[in-house]
């Protein structure tokens, strides 16, 4: 009789929790309505040009999206155009989009407005079942004036995923021309979602100028590590890209890893010698051009400092040999760099292009100010005390 | 008690035996191997870079050897490596698109690729299996002066070109057996898929047999309707990169300048559907007009544009007005395009000033071209001339261009 009472018990008692996980898991995963609920983050506005810019931003389903453009005078975007999120001529359906704009004014401001619709399932033909269009707020920003006679950006770099100190930094980018993210913003890039999480949109969220990033070490390592360009769209598809803001000309670089590539680490998969040769080849072009020959000053932007006798693992030192070759005799007036989690300033002399190394620590920002005469650096911390930074070294 | 203690041993052996069995303990052969299914093929050919694309039947990384001409054989030394690094960490997949730049002289090299396994990766570390890979794709059938590269000083230039195959991989083989050793490369000119094609289907029936006898003729791709369904809606750029990234493009290549249209003619053009037709449409007429701004387009002797659909009225709108009137003004030497029928018509309502010259699917159009004459050859699958040849004189200035003499 008690075997009985207690088999029966067991099975009524085990059928019971089964159920009710199963049925928790169906409300969690639906709203009342039995859909799953749709919501998108606030656009970054990135990597501007005087004549394009782009914009990024997540969604929780599956969605096309596109961004409505139009000038900040049109203040009902009544001539606004739209451009939808797109790969040779088909909607991406996906939950990170990326929308370039093209034909901007240097110096115009402009104002955008992102519109995601979740997709629900495709029938052939190509048509869409949809539901629910979100539209952000308003977001305005401008496109790099060159005739500007001054900039302002911050640095913000190292941050390692630590969202709250990131947030707390990025309330000094008020006022700011734009924020310069330069390396290791996470530990590992694993998949979307955490880069999401741990970086992109707190960054989003509390940036108040748009937005640069350069890629660390850091970026480089976990699952989706190849998927970088994913957050930091720029006009080569590369790492490394540059951008003319007012008076100034800025390269940004990528010193890839920092071990040999047949170190046992990378089990076979690193090839940043070539990478790194590549770049210095892209260089050698840039300074051809005539953004870089007319800007008064030019800042290159690097997460691992250069030319540090300290730095002496193979990226450090390949990365420094095909910067010295590519840019001998050129004129460079800063490097900024981070990776170090401590501030230094290396001064300038032949073996650094003759330009000063700021580097930036783990728990401050850089302000920099910078016209056609100077450049002012300002350490900031993340309660806002200030630091003048002597490029002299002393 | 004793009972219900006994009834908890025997199930929980019974779990845990369920667990263990199911757990793997041995690996095999299979678990490492690959295989190369399609390719290599050599395309988006540039003067100091082309790239090999080749599909495997499991995730590999996968890269080229080269060895220069008259530098003995391909063992002969450990011989460079290119792989796909965009971003410095070699990728793994099923499509390799390997890109190699080369500056300097450039004739005639050997080449082949090599796919490895790739059993288990997380971030950097792995685990790697069994390689698969052909032997070396010699220049022997070229003369050694021959380069895969696009050299803009050549003299003269000779290409073969054959759409709307709709998946006739074995037909383009047949089509192009006798071209590719005279040819400076060959054009797919779109509809090579059949519509709505699913990838096993399109790799085994076309992208494997129309391509195994390419390896040494450099193949440029243009997009049709088909290829906007199925498959390669989505990943027609992973299999025929380009040098803009996009499915318009153009090249120079000796006195010849190609411009490689898109018309986007697509199943479902709604503004709701899946495909942006107008952004597109506007990004390629934007991208058109600084192409024919380019000293490179104005100076070359012959200018033609290629595209799969014949130009009509219902392409739309934007295509004709802001694409179509472009080419018009340009006064080109000729457009290309692939149909069921042939036809050639010198002033046609959808294209005045320009040539238009349809191919047809059954036919491979031979254009050879120097810097006096552009001539125009017509070959049936069976070898024999299917037609009169079409010349096409004085390539300077295309409005000079008044008689097409037919031989």
């Amino acid at each position: 009789m008690k075997r009985r009472v207690f088999v029966k018990n067991t099975t009524l008692g085990g059928g019971a929790f089964f159920l009710s996980s199963q049925i928790s898991k169906i409300f969690a995963a639906t709203d009342l309505n039995g859909e799953k609920p749709f919501s998108a983050e606030k656009p970054c506005v990135m990597n501007i040009s005087q004549d394009c810019a782009w914009i990024v931003w997540s969604t929780s389903e599956n969605s096309i999206a596109c961004v409505e453009v139009s000038s900040k005078e049109d203040s009902k975007f009544q001539t606004s155009i739209k451009i939808f999120d797109s790969a040779n001529g088909v909607k991406v359906v996906d939950t990170l989009h990326c929308v370039k704009l093209i034909g901007l004014s240097s110096g115009k401001r402009y104002k955008i407005r992102a519109h995601s619709m979740q997709v629900l399932s495709e029938a052939e033909g190509g048509a869409l079942k949809t539901r629910k269009k979100l539209v952000s707020p308003e977001i305005e920003f401008a496109a790099a004036d060159l005739s500007k006679e001054k900039i302002k950006f911050l640095v913000i770099n190292d941050m390692h995923e630590d969202t709250g100190k990131l947030s707390e930094l990025l309330a000094h980018s008020k006022g700011m021309d734009f924020t310069l993210f330069n390396g290791d913003m996470v530990n590992y890039m694993r998949s979307r979602n955490q880069m999401l999480r741990t970086f992109f949109t707190p960054a989003s969220l509390n940036t108040h100028a748009p937005v640069y990033y350069s890629r660390g070490n850091h970026e480089a390592r976990g699952a989706y590590a190849d998927n970088f360009m994913e957050f930091s769209p720029t006009p080569t598809g590369f790492p490394y890209f540059a951008f003319r803001q007012g008076p100034a000309f800025f390269i940004v670089l990528d010193a890839g890893e920092d071990k040999p590539d047949g170190a046992k680490e990378y089990f076979d998969t690193a090839n940043f010698d070539e990478f790194r040769l590549r770049q210095g080849a892209w260089m050698k072009e840039i300074t051809k051009t005539d953004d870089y020959k007319n800007a008064s000053k030019r800042v290159i932007v690097v997460h691992i400092p250069p030319f540090l006798k300290s730095m002496n693992w193979r990226g450090a030192v390949h990365f420094s040999e095909v910067l010295f070759e590519s840019m001998k005799g050129e004129k460079i007036d800063l490097i900024l760099s981070g990776h170090l989690h401590r501030f230094l300033v290396e001064k300038a002399s032949p073996e650094t292009l003759n330009a000063p190394i700021a580097v930036c620590s783990n728990e401050d920002a850089f302000r920099v100010e910078i016209s056609k005469d100077k450049i002012d650096i300002v350490r900031v911390s993340r309660s806002g005390k200030e630091t003048p930074v002597n490029l002299s070294g002393s | 008690m004793k009972c219900y203690f006994k009834c908890f041993l025997v199930f929980a052996f019974v779990a845990f035996s369920s667990f263990a069995s199911a757990k793997k303990t041995e690996f095999t052969y299979d678990d490492f191997k690959v295989n190369i299914i399609a390719g290599p093929y050599l395309t988006c050919v540039g003067e100091e870079n082309l790239t090999a694309v080749f599909l495997t039947d499991f995730d590999a990384q996968g890269w080229m050897e080269y060895a220069e001409i008259n530098d003995g054989h391909f063992y002969r030394v450990e011989r460079p490596h290119a792989y796909e690094s965009p971003l410095g960490k070699k990728l793994h997949g099923l499509i390799h698109k390997v890109t190699l730049e080369r500056k300097g002289e450039k004739k005639a090299f050997a080449y082949r690729v090599i796919a490895r396994r790739v059993v288990l990766i997380e971030g950097y570390q792995g685990v790697h299996g069994f390689f698969d890979g052909h032997k070396e794709y010699p220049y022997k059938k070229r003369p050694p002066e021959f380069s895969l590269f696009l050299n803009p000083k050549k003299e003269s230039v000779k290409f073969a070109l054959i759409g709307n195959l709709n998946g006739e991989g074995k037909m383009a083989q047949v089509m192009l057996k006798d071209e590719i050793s005279s040819c400076n490369f060959v054009f797919f000119n779109g509809n090579f898929s059949k519509k709505n094609q699913p990838k096993e289907e399109f790799v085994k029936n076309f992208l494997k047999p129309s391509t195994d006898n390419l390896r040494q003729t450099p193949i440029f791709f243009s997009r049709g309707a088909n290829e906007t369904t199925g498959w390669l809606r989505n990943n027609y750029s992973s299999l025929f990169p380009s040098s803009t990234g996009e499915t318009y493009y153009s090249f120079k290549t000796g006195p010849l300048f190609v411009i490689v249209l898109d018309a986007f003619d697509v199943p479902n053009k709604s503004p709701d559907g899946i495909y942006d037709v107008s952004g597109f449409l506007n990004a390629q007429a934007n991208w058109l007009s600084k192409v024919l701004d380019s000293e490179e387009f104005k100076n070359s002797k012959f200018k033609i544009a290629v595209m799969n659909a014949a130009p009509n009225l219902e392409l739309g709108k934007i295509f004709k007005d802001k694409i179509l009137q472009k080419i018009s003004d340009a006064k080109i030497n000729c457009l290309i395009s692939s149909g069921e029928e042939f036809s050639f018509e010198e002033n046609s309502e959808c294209l005045p000033n320009v040539p238009v010259l349809i191919n047809a699917a059954s036919e491979t159009l031979i254009l050879e071209t120097d810097a006096k004459n552009m001539k125009f050859l017509f070959k049936a699958a069976n070898g024999e001339s299917a037609r009169e040849n079409i010349v096409l004189k004085n390539g300077a200035s295309a409005h000079d261009n008044t008689a097409s003499l037919k031989e």
